[in-house]
């Protein structure tokens, strides 16, 4: 047959390459700044745009889809094109899916900072720029099909599969956890409040960890470690049933985030038991990772690239295992809100993501220039180094995690709280957080090491835009259907893969989400729960802005530990005003669901300027700018409105008046901190504040007024 | 203790019986499909992503396993 004669792009790949270590070195760099002002919190130079709250999801984000998304872009444009044996359908769409990623990332990194946020986890980018994600995520999507569709090889290989999945996916996730209605050009209100925001979000926060984490670094996992590897997979058989398993059980999983919360029982355990299946389909593709090293050992000891791939797959295998553990309940109990989840995330962008992104990328750079490797001795030193980083970033911060748990949980003999004043938990633990920053630096070490040697090796060689190949073309001709080619017929078909794996990622997000969404009663209504006053609403996006709930949870679990430090455990008809649900995953300050009423406003009004006046020793940082910030009255109205539209039930008309009632409100309060020594003006943002704080929990109590007294 | 919510709806004990189920039966046939599969589609399959180690490639990565930074380009 004749052979057709094409090109693979590869200046896409350099480009896709190089963002990848820029932004990883951002992402982690930002880091260790965070982690860093856990034990000094002055680093924040109370400036607002370096406040933990702000920085931490410009962390996140950057590692995640900077770092780690251009990896796996990086990763397809190199593999795709070449398991299908064809260009890539559309140069101009590479390109624009290049350019629009990398001004998304931009966007992200100036609007987080300024406080531009939706508060949702790994999802605070606010609505223009969720659009602006649409559009290139489409654009990527035309670009793969359009290679499959045209390519010359008949099978789809399993890779191509994990692609698929994470595309199909990953767009489903995103379109309906942005559903939010604009109020101004950067700030919106979801959709969904409380109790169901919670689970959109976390059936969404889990899924990106599943499908922009996992599956596509599965599907680079089945490509690189062969090519590395120099022979194929250990069992091809496997990893099918290693995909199909893992997209179908992935989906249910997301409960998981919110074991003893409000969300209905039945909901968290179904989160629970699909959790612990998860172990089996992951640990399958653990195993069918390391497997193919075997009788090669030898080898994995003197190649870097392959010590870097098996910690990476074994670190997928230790996250996947803890992963389902920390879904048991009585384990959750424990872990959850403390360090030991930072641990375990850690272990999985550390270990996982970061592991094989070093390890693909001296495998490929040296390819792309045509060159060697500029030193393994370096290589060998990143991996070194790269694991104690590791190692000592999970020890501490397990450590940290289980004294902090066991400390909030521990009672005196008489009944009483051992540790009643939270901050103690934390002054305990600094130590750890020390610790922690020195296994990230010596982790970022590694990276920087590589950063140069792949340099170095880059100036030595020469690289090649355009590689040519050729192939003959796929026959068009059907195989007749035969007993056991089903799957074949599938993998031939890439439409019909796509509609098998969307309905397979369906079901589950179906039968989790529509019985909490059309039953009314799994959220029994509090009628003394009302909505906020237009003074509190504001304050609330003051708290959403400045990303109080990084540090703070508003949820109280329905243990003693919990209702005697914070009050009445938390229920599902509280939170049915709240667009968004703050119910926060971390405390590394304590609960404020109940905070209303137990401090007077001028104990808050000084402890947010400077929170150690107050609480000696907080690593709370500063917030001096509220107190200055006028507060922005101006589209209060249209808050108001939107919130209506949402289902809030303000009165008619009550946009027209909403500001007067804010003007009372805040006079009152303003008037109550004078009275008290605080020199405060009715029109700062700190009286809006203060108004959100001293509502939180209040209305079951009875109280549902605003709570000046 | 949210066991209110529970009995509030109708049915509810079947969610996650229903899940079960129909992940059983997506397993099962997955798993009956894949031992069905027969060998040389298999074997041309896994070997994919090696076919196009040309020469160079080879060589490459033989060279990457000696090392050294002042080696030939190749
Ligand atoms: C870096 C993490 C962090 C951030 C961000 C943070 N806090 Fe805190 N917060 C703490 C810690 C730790 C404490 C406990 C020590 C103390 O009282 O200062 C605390 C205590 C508090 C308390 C006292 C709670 C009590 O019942 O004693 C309030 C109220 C509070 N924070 C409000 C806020 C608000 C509002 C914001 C956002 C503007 C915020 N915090 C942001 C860490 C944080």
């Amino acid at each position: 047959m004749e052979l057709e004669k094409f090109s693979y792009d590869n200046e896409i790949v350099r480009k896709f390459g190089l963002a990848t270590v820029v932004w990883g070195l951002v992402g982690m760099l930002v880091g260790i700044f965070i982690a860093t002002q856990l034990f000094v919190p002055s680093l924040s130079f109370n400036l607002p745009f370096l406040t933990f709250g702000r920085i931490r999801p410009l962390h996140t984000n950057a590692v995640i889809f900077a770092f780690v998304g251009n990896a796996i872009f990086m990763g397809v444009y190199y593999s795709l094109p070449r398991l299908c044996k064809a260009s890539m359908f559309s140069k101009a769409l590479s390109n624009f899916h290049f350019w629009g990623w990398q001004l998304i990332i931009v966007a992200a990194a100036i609007s987080l900072p300024m406080g531009f946020t939706t508060s949702k986890e790994y999802a605070e980018l606010e609505w223009p720029i969720d659009i602006a994600i649409a559009v290139v995520w489409i654009a990527f999507g035309i670009n793969m099909f359009g290679t499959i569709i045209k390519r010359r090889e008949k099978h789809m290989y399993v890779a191509i599969w994990f692609y698929i999945a994470t595309w199909v996916t990953v767009t489903v996730l995103h379109v309906v956890n942005s559903i939010e209605l604009p109020v101004s050009f950067l700030k919106s209100y979801p959709v969904y409040a409380g109790v169901q925001d919670a689970l959109v979000q976390w059936w969404y926060g889990h899924n990106a960890v599943a499908f922009f984490l996992t599956t596509p670094y599965l599907g680079l996992m089945y490509y690189f470690l062969p090519k590395a590897a120099n022979r194929p997979i250990y069992s091809y058989r496997l990893s099918i049933i290693h995909f199909w398993a893992l997209i179908f059980i992935y989906i249910w999983a997301g409960p998981h985030h919110l074991l003893y919360s409000a969300l209905p029982y039945w909901a968290q355990s179904l989160g629970t038991v699909f959790s612990i299946m998860l172990i089996a389909p992951s640990w399958g593709g653990m195993i069918n990772g390391l497997l193919t090293l075997r009788g090669a050992w030898d080898r994995v000891r003197e190649d870097p690239i392959l010590k870097f791939m098996v910690v990476a797959v074994t670190a997928y295998g230790m996250a996947t295992f803890e992963g389902p553990m920390l879904s048991l309940k009585n384990v959750n109990a424990i872990a959850h809100f403390t360090d030991w989840i930072i641990a375990h995330v850690h272990i999985g962008a550390l270990g996982w993501n970061g592991f094989l992104t070093f390890g693909i990328l001296y495998w490929l750079i040296p390819r792309l220039w045509k060159t060697n490797l500029y030193s393994r001795k370096l290589a060998n030193f990143h991996f070194w180094i790269g694991t104690l980083g590791i190692v000592f970033y999970a020890s501490s911060m397990y450590w940290s995690g289980i004294t902090q748990s066991l400390m909030w949980k521990q009672f005196t003999p008489q009944g009483l709280l051992q540790y009643p004043n939270f901050l103690e938990t934390v002054l305990q633990i600094i130590p750890m957080y020390i610790i922690r920053m020195i296994g990230g630096s010596l982790y970022l070490t590694g990276v920087v090491v590589m950063v140069y040697n792949l340099f170095k090796t880059a100036k030595r060689g020469s690289f090649q835009k355009e590689e040519d190949a050729e192939a003959p073309p796929m026959e068009l001709k059907r195989e007749p259907f035969k007993k056991g080619s089903r799957h074949r017929w599938l993998e031939g078909k890439p439409l019909q893969f796509i509609v098998a794996s969307l309905v397979v990622v369906l079901i589950g997000g179906i039968v989790e989400m529509v019985p909490t969404f059309l039953i009314k009663s799994n959220i029994p209504t509090i009628a003394s729960v009302k909505p906020y006053t237009p003074l509190e609403l504001q304050g609330r996006d003051i708290y959403i802005r400045e990303a109080c709930n990084s540090c703070h949870s508003q949820l109280i679990r329905p243990f003693r530990s919990e209702t005697e430090r914070y009050g009445e455990y938390s229920k599902a008809g509280e939170f049915v005003y709240d667009h968004p649900f703050l119910w926060g995953s971390k405390r590394t300050g304590p609960d404020l669901q109940r905070e209303g009423g137990k401090y007077p406003n001028v104990w808050h009004y000084l402890h947010m300027e400077n929170p150690q006046s107050m609480s000696p020793g907080s690593i709370m940082p500063r917030f001096p700018w509220l107190l200055t910030n006028d507060l922005d009255t101006s589209y209060t109205r249209k808050k108001i409105s939107v919130m209506r539209t949402l289902g809030v039930p303000y009165p008619d008309g009550y946009e027209n008046v909403a500001n007067d009632d804010l003007t009372k409100q805040s006079e009152n309060i303003a008037l109550d901190l004078q009275k008290n020594g605080a020199p405060a003006e009715p029109n700062k943002e700190i009286i809006a504040l203060i108004a959100y704080l001293q509502r939180l929990g209040t209305d079951i109590k009875g109280d549902s007024s605003s709570s000046v007294k | 203790m949210f066991n209110n919510y529970l009995q509030a709806i109708e049915g509810i004990e079947i969610y996650p019986v229903i899940g079960l189920i129909i992940f059983l039966i997506v397993f099962i046939s997955v798993v009956v499909w894949v031992i069905k599969i027969d060998k040389n589609y298999i074997r041309e399959a896994e070997r994919i992503p090696l076919d196009n180690d040309n020469e160079a490639d080879e060589t490459i990565s033989l060279k990457n396993l000696t090392g050294g930074s002042n080696e030939t380009k190749v």
